[in-house]
């Protein structure tokens, strides 16, 4: 098995604040990664180090062996990496159409072209199609994305994410501010179209982390407390006195 | 989701082509219609107009791009198609007259690509500031450099030149139109399918959210970038245009003056559509040339109607005409028809009541210098008297609080109409 990515010794502060403080992780080629920790534990701001919204100032951070920290996000994307935001960032006044078709250029190799037109990309148009369907939007291709429910607006920003079939996918609290069922029903959806892929995902619940992950690392104070499987890392009695413990208990009373 | 403007209506497949063939319809029986030469050159100038709005828009309506320095490109491509003319005239190379403009958006192209550069690496207040300094600079410079701006005069040239060809030597004004017909016809089909290439719907993507774009593989900058070139070119056709209808360019063409007329009637016309910019050309040259003749306060006018168009729709007449086509087809709209009637002799009201008060104060200003009496609607009017002025604000007060009055009859009418009909209505 290779190493999609590898982090090496990542720091990265805000004025006199550590946010992460020398994080090494290793995710091999068709992991899925759960990311948990506290509130404040850095975790939003590794994904944001990774896929090159933040340049970490110290360490390594390589895709696939090629080295990546320090490159736009553009530059990251275009190497086989996707993300999607824990705040909904879509294109608000276009369609869903439209922007799942805008997700799906790039990676199809239309560039920047302004001498063919939309409606004549076969390729790009039935990628969009197959999107659409996926994620069950198909009736509201003309919506626009402003228009949408919630949970709606939570799907189609997965869809963008996965529209450049993208190898990586760093997923960012995809479930966040959903309902119970909404979560189960979107839960199976991930599981469905990222098969195959190597996947780092932010999640807060712990039903749907030990149902999905592979491994899971949990952050705590910008440091890396664990990474192991999910039976380990439940075992694990750092991870149970400083965080899982309580809330796990809790889940069981709960289910 | 804040939006600063009204959304995107995209056209449905293959209707495109069928207001492709209405404009030209319109564009070859227009000079039938209105034969005078006075007339036509209005035409003509509704044309240039045309694509210097449609180009601006480009920045403002498709890519959130608030440009205070679009007349630089247009102007700078006049500049060099009149250059181009006059050399052409004066025994140089023979350009064409009908290449002209073609000259004037390549040049306005190449100041996009040197100057773009710049102005595009940022976006929002960033890019609008660059833009104004830009503006600015260029304007000053037209001043200073008189061998090439040709200083206060400006330079002036001749487009008949050379052989007639086919027996068109340029020098009816109906020669020209059709030229500039010709030229508008095309560069609108050229800008309408440029916002359905890939290109166009990034450069939507950039206005809505740059940063989700950098996500999914583009850089923000090179597809602002590339649309600031394109914006350019069509600019400069439309400075090129303005060349031979003309044939004199004076620094006004890359004033703030110009700059802000593009952002004012693009805006009144409906940045969010691409049909707005058209209609706002034509509100452009309609009260350059005629409302500038009828009132000598046609500047406030157009203030007013401005902000009032800010304050209660952003979206320009185009989208006031689609509110119109909406509810017009919504089945109950037969009751609204009174209070529409109503509503629409309110606001003449107010108008005219406003329009009064403002041409009365005007005359009253200005009569120090003249003392002519004052005409009004063909009638004199004394208003050194308060009579006519009791009367203009009277009547202004009665049409707006009939206005308010009919607004909420229309509020409860129409909730009335919508809980009788059954739901599902598109």
């Amino acid at each position: 098995m290779s190493v999609a990515l590898s982090l090496q010794g990542v720091h990265r502060h805000f004025g006199h604040t550590l946010v992460i403080q020398g994080i090494d992780l290793e995710v091999q080629t068709g992991e899925r990664v759960a990311v948990i920790g506290p509130n404040g534990a850095g975790k939003s701001t590794l994904f944001h180090l990774i896929s090159g919204k933040l340049k970490p100032q110290k360490g390594r951070i390589e895709l696939n062996g090629q080295r990546i920290d320090g490159l736009p996000p553009h530059a990251i994307h275009r190497m086989g990496l996707a993300r999607s935001f824990q705040i909904t960032n879509l294109f608000a006044a276009m369609s869903v159409y439209e922007n799942l078709r805008c997700s799906v250029l790039w990676s199809l190799g239309h560039g920047y072209s302004c001498w063919k037109f939309l409606s004549g990309l076969k390729d790009a148009n039935q990628r969009t199609e197959a999107l659409l369907d996926q994620l069950g939007l198909g009736h509201k291709r003309h919506s626009l994305a402003m228009n949408l429910t919630y949970a709606e607006q939570r799907a189609l920003e997965l869809g963008v994410t996965l529209g450049s079939d993208s190898a990586v996918l760093l997923l960012d609290e995809p479930t966040a501010g959903m309902s119970r069922s909404e979560t189960r029903h979107f839960i199976d959806l991930i599981r469905q179209v990222t098969h195959g892929k190597t996947l780092l995902m932010v999640e807060h619940d712990m039903g749907v982390v030990f149902e999905l992950a592979d491994k899971i690392a949990v952050l705590a104070q910008g440091q890396v407390m664990a990474f192991d499987t999910p039976d380990k890392v439940r075992q694990n009695p750092q991870v149970q006195s400083a965080y899982l413990g309580v809330q796990a208990e809790g889940r069981t009373a709960h289910a | 989701m804040p939006r600063p403007f009204v959304t995107h209506a995209q056209l449905p497949r293959g209707q495109a082509k069928i207001w492709m063939a209405l404009l030209a319809a319109v564009l070859l029986l227009a000079p039938w219609v209105f034969d005078t030469p006075f007339a036509q050159a209005v035409l003509t100038q509704v044309g240039i107009a045309m694509v210097a709005c449609l180009s601006f828009n480009i920045l403002l309506g498709q890519g959130g791009m608030l440009s205070f320095g679009h007349a630089v490109y247009s102007g700078l491509g006049a500049y060099m198609a009149m250059h181009v003319m006059q050399w052409s005239g004066s025994g140089g190379f023979a350009v064409p007259i009908s290449l002209i403009p073609l000259v004037g958006g390549l040049c306005g192209m190449g100041f996009a690509v040197i100057l773009g550069f710049v102005t595009t690496r940022k976006s929002g207040t960033t890019l609008a500031m660059i833009t104004l300094g830009l503006a600015e600079l260029v304007f000053a410079m037209s001043l200073m450099f008189s061998d090439f701006f040709g200083g206060e005069a400006g330079l002036s040239g001749n487009r008949v030149q050379g052989r007639p060809v086919w027996g068109v030597d340029f020098k009816t004004q109906t020669q020209v139109y059709f030229l500039i017909a010709a030229y508008t016809w095309v560069c609108v089909g050229l800008m309408y399918a440029f916002t359905q290439t890939p290109l166009g719907r990034l450069l939507n993507a950039v206005r809505d959210n740059a940063e989700r774009l950098s996500f999914i593989g583009y850089q923000p900058q090179r597809v602002r970038y590339l649309a600031f070139i394109i914006a350019g070119f069509f600019a400069g056709i439309s400075g090129g245009m303005g060349v031979v209808h003309f044939e004199i360019v004076t620094a006004e063409v890359v004033g703030a003056t110009r700059s802000g007329a593009y952002l004012l009637f693009t805006f009144l016309g409906g940045a969010g559509f691409f049909v707005g910019p058209i209609l706002g050309a034509v509100g452009m040259v309609v009260s350059a040339v005629l409302l500038s003749e009828w009132s000598p306060a046609w500047l406030l006018y157009l203030g007013l109607v401005f902000m009032g168009m800010v304050m209660f729709a952003p979206g320009g007449m185009a989208s006031i005409a689609l509110w119109h086509w909406h509810w017009m087809r919504q089945a109950g709209a037969a009751l609204l028809w009174p209070w529409y009637g109503a509503l629409l002799a309110s606001a003449a009201m107010a108008g005219l009541g406003a329009t009064s008060a403002i041409e009365f104060f005007y005359h009253q200003q200005l009569q120090t210098l003249g003392g002519q009496p004052m005409r009004w609607l063909g009638v004199q009017w004394a208003v050194h008297q308060p009579g006519p002025w009791v009367a203009a604000v009277s009547i202004l007060v009665l049409g707006l609080a009939g206005w308010v009055y009919c607004q909420k009859q229309w509020d409860r009418v129409w909730s009335q109409a919508m809980a009788d009909t059954p739901r599902g209505q598109p």
